[in-house]
């Protein structure tokens, strides 16, 4: 496939996956580094810890990724010592989806899955495209991958539109560990089928109790 | 004789107020003109009024010899305190040598107390100004600053090579309360003595997280010092952002100096205790709002810091090998010295620590419990009762590794 001579952008692959649980979230993302047909690395990190209740998984163009993340991770810093606090998933949220906005005419090429537990604690993942055009789900898949995985976790997750009335939690009725289950199997589906996702999968919780990390091994070709 | 111009040739309207001269001024030289208002006139220009007597006669000098309030005074003869700003009229020069000079003035009475000696004075060696001293209330002696003629404005140098607007702000650090800062070569503690303004108000915050690895703490105008703070966050956030790791503290040190030296802005009245983590170790410096820093083993700035500063010269030899737990220890000891007599408790002090422990990990900037510090306050209390004990023997449990959350 032929580029314009001016294209700055090159996808680098991956996959991310959020489901929002009644107490936790579980974000995951594969470890894949890709460019073309070829693997630059089997062994990064697309997942940043922006507060200590918030974490945001991106895939697409890791220059953009890297820069995206760290500019969020500076305005945390700055919102904590202005408000003594750390920032809420919500408010984290809204400063992402400025943030993108901000380059509408020369996006971030990230696209994003954010989670972590709103101020009440309930599980909350907010998804959004490459302007910022965000929503609160209770689940979500971006990426390469994440056209074979959303079907499969709105098979699983029935999650309720958010046009039906009376308005119902978003978030899944499972359990935690069950939960994680799904996301490792729906991780291994989509390894199966496409190139850019594989190697290996990192998993955070993030719960009451604080956040914990998982590594599961996925195949490699 | 032109009355406007007076004797001496010298035009315009009533000087004004004499040079230097303040309330005090006013008071001892009798009351206001009555014409002019509040301006005085101290023998300046003549008053553009009639007088009710000519200016030669015997009259006018006994009167103005007994210093009567009147409607005006007229000038007679050259100025005996300031030179003259315009040259005289040789006419008028002739006239004046008929008659004798006027008496000088009976000098001003100065009440004083702890008097400075002279040589030291920010004036020493002065032009020939009539000055009024004017007494500053400083927590540590009652001392003196003399107000003269260049210390309006920040850019106007003295004859002497000062700048007396930066003198007088680093005045205004020692009306703050008390700060203290201490360091071992892993550990810098900074503590603060909270006195709030009145029975019903909270003290002002004076410790301040910069970032994970420094803070500071101000004595002076809190209000500049917030200023700097946020300045500071913003350096640091901006350092790690580009080169992926914390700005070491004495370039931190280096960038508020550098704030300092905006010509067109008032020099900031506030006294920075920089404390923090790099890569060579703890570090503590002081900043003045002159822009000048100098780093520190242990250092106390603000009201009664003297007391403070006694203590830490004592001691401060053996800080390098100092734990945590010691260096707390000797900055409550150190705050207690400034709070003269007042119980230290940890409702009127606050104390942050920052430093990386034995194990190579990072303790990061935060302020102790209050609880926590009023367990440490109390051992040292018991320590004193006790029965003199070896420092060794009443060691308590080490720091432990899950700090205290930051308290607000």
């Amino acid at each position: 496939m032929s580029r314009r001579g001016d294209w700055v952008y090159e996808n680098n692959g991956g996959t991310c996956v959020a489901i929002a649980g009644a107490d936790y979230c579980v974000v995951a993302a594969d470890t894949r580094l890709s460019v073309g047909y070829s693997i630059l690395t089997r062994d990064h990190s697309k997942i940043c810890d922006l507060a200590d209740k918030c974490v945001l998984a991106s895939s697409g163009f890791q220059g953009d990724i890297k820069a995206l993340h760290k500019n969020l991770a500076a305005r945390e810093l700055l919102y904590q010592h202005q408000h003594n606090k750390r920032m809420s998933c919500p408010a984290m949220a809204q400063l992402l989806s400025n943030t993108l906005y901000y380059k509408r005419f020369f996006p971030y090429y990230a696209f994003n899955v954010l989670g972590g537990l709103d101020s009440e604690g309930k599980g909350c993942v907010f998804t959004y495209d490459a302007v910022g055009s965000y929503e609160r789900t209770g689940y979500s898949a971006q990426g390469t991958g994440s056209t074979l995985i959303m079907p499969v976790l709105d098979n699983q997750l029935k999650s309720p539109s958010p046009l039906l009335l009376p308005a119902r939690d978003a978030v899944t009725p499972l359990s935690e560990s069950e939960a994680v289950d799904l996301v490792k199997d729906v991780f291994a589906s989509a390894t199966e089928r496409d190139i850019y996702t594989g190697d290996k999968l990192e998993i955070v919780v993030i719960n009451k109790a604080g956040t914990t990390r998982e590594y599961i091994e996925l195949r490699k070709d | 004789m032109n009355v406007y111009l007076g004797d001496s040739g010298l035009a315009g309207d009533c000087g004004g107020r004499r040079e230097g001269g303040g309330r005090e001024g006013r008071k001892k030289q009798g009351g206001d003109c009555k014409l002019l208002g509040s301006q005085r006139m101290h023998g300046g220009p003549a008053c553009p009024s009639v007088s009710p007597s000519p200016p030669s006669s015997p009259l006018f000098l006994a009167k103005w010899q007994l210093r009567l309030p009147s409607l005006l005074r007229l000038h007679r003869g050259p100025h005996r305190t300031r030179p003259p700003f315009f040259p005289r009229s040789p006419i008028l020069e002739k006239k004046k040598k008929a008659t004798p000079p006027p008496p000088p003035p009976p000098p001003i009475k100065i009440v004083t107390r702890a008097r400075r000696d002279p040589q030291t004075l920010p004036h020493a060696g002065k032009v020939g100004t009539l000055e009024s001293t004017r007494r500053l209330k400083e927590g540590e002696g009652a001392s003196r600053m003399f107000r003269n003629q260049y210390d309006t404005d920040v850019t106007t140098w003295s004859p002497q090579g000062r700048l007396f607007q930066v003198e007088y702000a680093m005045e205004a650090v020692k009306q703050g309360s008390a700060c203290v800062g201490l360091r071992s070569s892993t550990h810098a503690v900074l503590a603060a003595a909270n006195k709030p303004a009145s029975e019903l108000s909270s003290y002002q915050r004076k410790v301040f997280r910069v970032a994970e690895h420094a803070g500071v703490a101000l004595a002076g105008l809190t209000a500049d010092g917030r200023v700097l703070s946020r300045f500071l966050r913003n350096e640091c956030i901006n350092h790690s952002f580009v080169y992926e790791a914390p700005l070491p503290i004495s370039r931190l040190a280096l960038r508020l100096a550098d704030k300092a030296q905006r010509s067109w802005k008032r020099p900031y009245g506030v006294g920075l205790l920089v404390a923090g983590l790099d890569e060579t170790g703890a570090h503590l410096y002081y900043n003045c709002p002159s822009g000048n820093y100098f780093e520190y083993q242990a250092f106390a700035i603000g009201s009664r810091s003297q007391a403070a500063k006694t203590f830490l010269e004592r001691r401060f030899e053996g800080y390098n090998d100092y734990t945590p737990e010691q260096l707390i220890k000797d900055a409550l000891s150190a705050i207690k010295e400034t709070l003269q007599g007042e119980k230290l408790t940890s409702a009127n002090c606050t104390v942050a620590i920052v430093g990386r422990k034995d194990d190579g990990t990072i303790e990061p900037f935060q302020m102790i419990d209050a609880t926590r510090i009023q367990e440490i306050i109390d051992s040292m209390e018991a320590a004193e009762e006790a029965p003199p004990a070896e420092p060794s023997s009443m060691q308590e449990e080490e720091r432990t590794s899950d700090a205290a959350p930051m308290d607000i």
